[in-house]
């Protein structure tokens, strides 16, 4: 790992693209986090409203972002909210590629997701709402790492 | 439309002397024996409009689409050979020229006349028998590449391959250019530098306003050229040196990442194309039949191409029916072409990996020119860079591998991706530690943290710009793609549903009460997309595709021929005529009638110029043509003349009358003497006088003396009137009708007074065998049974006779 002391380390999100395929196509053969949210609906979480429904990931470029994102898309992955909320209104998604954090991120891409989901957790009070988690479990955000994410990207 | 009102050749190929075709925008049936030089018309004609010659313009014959076997050899060098067509539409007239030096010229070069021949190229002009089963017997690729080729889709289909060539070359860029690898090794630069990534200026800014916070230099960054503003105000000239190393260990670590973004990009690729190289490789037969393809295809062009003109195998000599020769290339062409597509996906593998690595290669080329990498310091990262190098030059390497070489294991071959991950760590370290070498320098760091940030978002926005133009030209060329399949597959649908019920019309319109019926052009279609045509149709109430495996040789030509009369219907705008160059030979004789019922009823609004071979054929259709305004001709070769026509009586007869006008003696006598044979010919063949039998053609050719003497002997027995009346041995003395054949050839050279007597003499002769009221000869079909006496059709002419 390169950085003994987690720095802190602002992350923000690249443009939003519209949840279609002609834009999802770029992205098979990347590996890392996605994040799929709504383009008018705001979700009361506990704590805070947003706008992101689910937060996936990636770890191996063989079942990439853009396999990942075609499923919910297509509606094989089976998550029914993504499907329910994609036929009410325009999703958008935007995605982080592993390889960006990779000098600041020693462990798994699943670890990286799991750090993102439970720092979302604690900002909002619950896990996406497309997550699939009842949000009983204990918040466990062990790992170093001082990453500070631009939630607000989803208000 | 246009029609034709002459044809005038000159020498080109067979015709030496002027042809001349009056039409007067008439159909005509030509009926010239082998090696009269029918085709040299068709070829003409060919040339005229297409500006080649199809079967001549291969490399055992002649090239320049066929212009070295244009020109007669016999024609003067100074002569120009030309044909010359006149139309209804004068505007269209034109004589098309072709000198010594095979230079050619067209008189008319009007607009009009140029979109006239432009317009030919979509028309169907020409059939000649070696092309009238191409369709048919054509694989289904072939056979929508013809059709598509006629009904101007061609183009269509040409844009229609441009987008998807263009669609899949644009996905293939961005696939091996590897943008969001190369985006994000710029974004964890900034990331290092400013502890945050940026997308936009806005973040870009507010993390540089962050890190030059503690300089508290009073200025607040706005803008990139504010940045620009901030690192000359910090920028420190002692310091340039290790600013220098930062850069240069920046450049390396980034091009490092972007290999390292693009490993399994690689190791993939190389093992796709492995896989797909050995596949075919483990096959032998494969790899041979390959090497077959070619010479299978070569095979196809020789025959279609009429360089074999007889039945039998080119390669072998051994006797075998043409178009079960190119039945069976046709069939082994489409099923090695499957192999073929093969080969093309491991040559598409090879190029993808090829793609793939050369973006890195030269990012490493263009590394190793870096001045430190001279350096002896940095001598054992330079190692490290060219194994590197040498790794991806070998990926290269085996790419371009034959399919007889070995391809190297993918184990043996494969990128590490461990050690060069830990080559950026090293990297990464190193650069830190240079730049916080001088932690105590705050304006440093700073400045070597905005500098890299600053220039990692510069390129960051420019390869975004580069992906997203990409993107947004894949896109356009997959939209566009998908509506031209859409469209093109609606229009072909419409086209192909009425085209197959001309197909059938014709087709049942000679073979009536058969049962092959519903003769339809079928789309067939491999993942959405037409891949070919074929021919379906209905036997006894069940479905056959394709039509040859059932259809007899003289039904398959008829079949044929449906399509290509179909096409003339569909796609003649401009030209409403056609030449059709021996297409009955294989026909049988219901079919030949049939057929030309078919042209003289459903096509009586074109204008057909039928050439033929067959004897048989043309006296079988003459009346049937002759009824219906064609006018007959017949084609004759001589040795000084080429191709000619061989006249009919009234020519003949008007160009005596011309000479004995003009007091021209030049052949006037054997223009007498061949008038009086043919006129003779008739009066035989009308009073049944009778000649002794010869084999086939030389019963037609009866001298003038063995003529007069059967009809002299004839009306010596029947009609004393009239033998006195003839007095056909004053004829028989005149010089030009004592002799045998050789003496034909012989010109006269009596004056012209002595050939003005004779003419009127013969024309005395032929007066009491013919009417002029009613245009008919005396001849026992109107004989009178009452009166005992022959007569014409009127009856104003007539003499006793004796049955």
């Amino acid at each position: 790992m390169i950085n003994e002391k987690p720095t802190e380390l602002k992350i923000f999100f690249d443009q939003p693209k519209t949840f279609e395929l002609q834009n999802i196509k770029p992205l098979m053969g990347l590996a890392g986090l996605y994040f799929i949210f709504s383009e008018k609906t705001s979700i009361q979480y506990p704590i805070l409203k947003s706008r992101l429904l689910y937060i996936g990931m990636s770890e191996k470029k063989t079942n990439s972002i853009g396999s990942r994102l075609t499923g919910h898309f297509d509606g094989k992955s089976k998550n029914l909210g993504l499907v329910n909320y994609r036929k009410r209104e325009q999703l958008f998604f935007t995605h982080i590629n592993f390889e960006m954090l990779r000098n600041f991120w020693s462990h798994r891409i699943e670890d990286l997701e799991s750090y993102f989901i439970l720092d979302f957790v604690e900002k909002y009070g619950v896990y996406p709402i497309c997550n699939n988690k009842s949000g009983y479990e204990i918040l466990n955000k062990k790992l170093k790492a001082n990453f500070i994410i631009d939630w607000q990207y989803f208000d | 439309m246009a029609k034709i009102k002459t044809i005038k050749i000159n020498g080109l190929r067979g015709v030496r002397e002027p042809l001349t075709l009056d039409l007067d925008k008439k159909s005509i049936l030509v009926y010239g024996d082998n090696g009269t030089g029918k085709s040299s018309v068709t070829d003409s004609f060919e040339w005229f409009f297409y500006d080649k010659i199809e079967h001549l313009s291969n490399e055992e014959i002649g090239r320049r689409k066929g212009r070295d076997a244009l020109r007669n050899i016999f024609i003067p060098e100074t002569e120009d050979s030309f044909i010359e067509l006149t139309f209804d539409e004068n505007k269209l007239d034109s004589k098309k020229s072709i000198d010594n030096s095979l230079k050619t010229f067209n008189s008319n070069e009007t607009d009009d006349f140029k979109k006239f021949i432009a317009s030919s190229f979509s028309e169907r002009l020409i059939l000649r028998y070696r092309d009238l089963v191409q369709f048919i017997i054509a694989g289904k690729t072939d056979k929508l590449k013809e059709l598509q080729n006629i009904i101007g889709f061609s183009d269509v289909q040409n844009i229609r391959d441009l987008l998807k060539r263009n669609g899949a070359r644009i996905a293939r860029n961005i696939k091996s250019a590897n943008y969001d690898n190369l985006k994000n090794v710029q974004q964890s630069t900034i990331l290092e530098n400013l502890g945050q990534n940026a997308y936009t200026d806005e973040q870009l800014f507010d993390g540089a306003n962050k890190l030059i916070k503690p300089l508290k230099l009073g200025i607040e960054i706005k803008s990139r050229q504010d940045i620009n503003t901030v690192l000359k105000k910090i920028e420190s000239k002692e310091d340039s040196e290790l600013l220098n190393q930062i850069n240069f260990y920046t450049k390396v670590k980034e091009s490092v990442a972007q290999i390292e973004g693009n490993v399994d990009n690689i190791n993939n690729s190389y093992s796709t194309f492995y896989d797909s190289f050995n596949a075919l490789k483990k096959d032998p037969e494969k790899v041979k039949n390959l090497q077959l393809l070619s010479l299978l295809q070569e095979g196809k062009s020789v025959l279609t191409k009429d360089v074999v003109e007889n039945d039998y195998c080119p390669l072998c000599q051994q006797e075998k029916s043409k178009i079960d020769l190119l039945q069976d290339l046709n069939f082994r062409i489409e099923e090695l072409e499957l192999l073929n597509k093969e080969k093309e996906k491991v040559d598409n593998n090879s190029k993808d990996l090829q793609n793939t690595i050369k973006p890195n290669i030269s990012a490493i080329e263009g590394l190793l020119t870096e001045k430190l990498f001279e350096k002896e310091d940095y001598k054992k990262l330079k190692e490290t860079v060219e194994k590197i190098q040498n790794s991806l030059n070998n990926h290269l390497d085996e790419s371009k591998k034959e399919l007889t070489e070995k391809l190297s294991d993918k184990e043996e071959i494969k990128f590490v991706k461990k050690e060069i991950e830990e080559l950026t760590s090293e990297l990464v370290k190193t650069i830190k530690k240079l730049t916080e070498s001088k932690e105590a320098n705050l304006k440093f760091k700073t400045y070597t943290k905005l500098f890299q940030s600053a220039k990692a978002y510069v390129e960051y926005l420019k390869i975004e710009k580069e992906q997203s133009v990409l993107a947004n030209q894949q896109a356009t060329f997959e939209l566009l793609y998908e509506d031209f399949i859409k469209r093109q597959e609606e229009a072909l649908n419409v086209f192909l549903t009425m085209f197959s019920n001309d197909i059938n019309d014709f087709y049942t319109t000679m073979n009536p009460n058969e049962k092959v019926e519903d003769i339809k052009l079928v789309p067939l279609k491999k993942n959405d997309e037409l891949v070919g045509i074929t021919i379906e149709y209905s036997f006894f109430n069940e479905t056959h595709t394709p039509p040859i495996a059932y259809l007899s040789e003289s039904h398959i030509n008829c079949l044929g021929l449906s399509f290509f009369l179909a096409s003339v219907r569909a796609f003649n705008k401009e030209s409403k005529f056609f030449v059709l160059d021996d297409v009955i030979s294989s026909f049988d004789r219901s079919h030949r009638y049939r057929f030309a019922q078919l042209l003289t009823t459903k096509f009586s609004d074109f204008q057909v110029i039928l050439l033929t071979h067959e004897k048989e054929f043309f006296e079988l259709v003459s009346s049937e043509v002759k009824s219906k305004g064609w006018i007959l001709n017949n084609f004759k070769w001589t040795k000084d003349n080429g191709t000619g026509i061989e006249r009919g009586i009234a020519d003949i007869k008007d160009r005596i009358k011309k000479k004995i006008e003009d007091k021209n003696t030049d052949g006037l006598g054997n223009d007498i003497r061949v008038y009086a044979e043919r006129v003779m010919k008739r009066v035989a063949l009308e009073i049944e006088a009778k000649v002794a039998y010869r084999n086939n053609d030389i019963n037609e050719k009866r001298m003038a003396p063995e003529l007069l003497d059967a009809v002299q002997s004839k009306l010596t027995k029947a009609s004393k009137e009239l033998k006195e009346k003839a007095d056909i041995p004053k004829i028989k003395g005149m010089p030009m009708f004592i002799g045998n054949t050789t003496s034909h050839d012989n010109s006269f050279q009596e004056s012209i007074e002595d050939l003005e007597a004779i003419w009127e003499d013969v024309k005395g002769l032929i007066h009491n065998f013919y009417c002029s009221d009613c245009d008919k000869f005396l001849s026992l079909k109107f004989y009178d049974n009452v009166e005992n006496k022959i007569r014409c059709g009127c009856g104003n002419l007539k003499f006793d006779w004796k049955k």
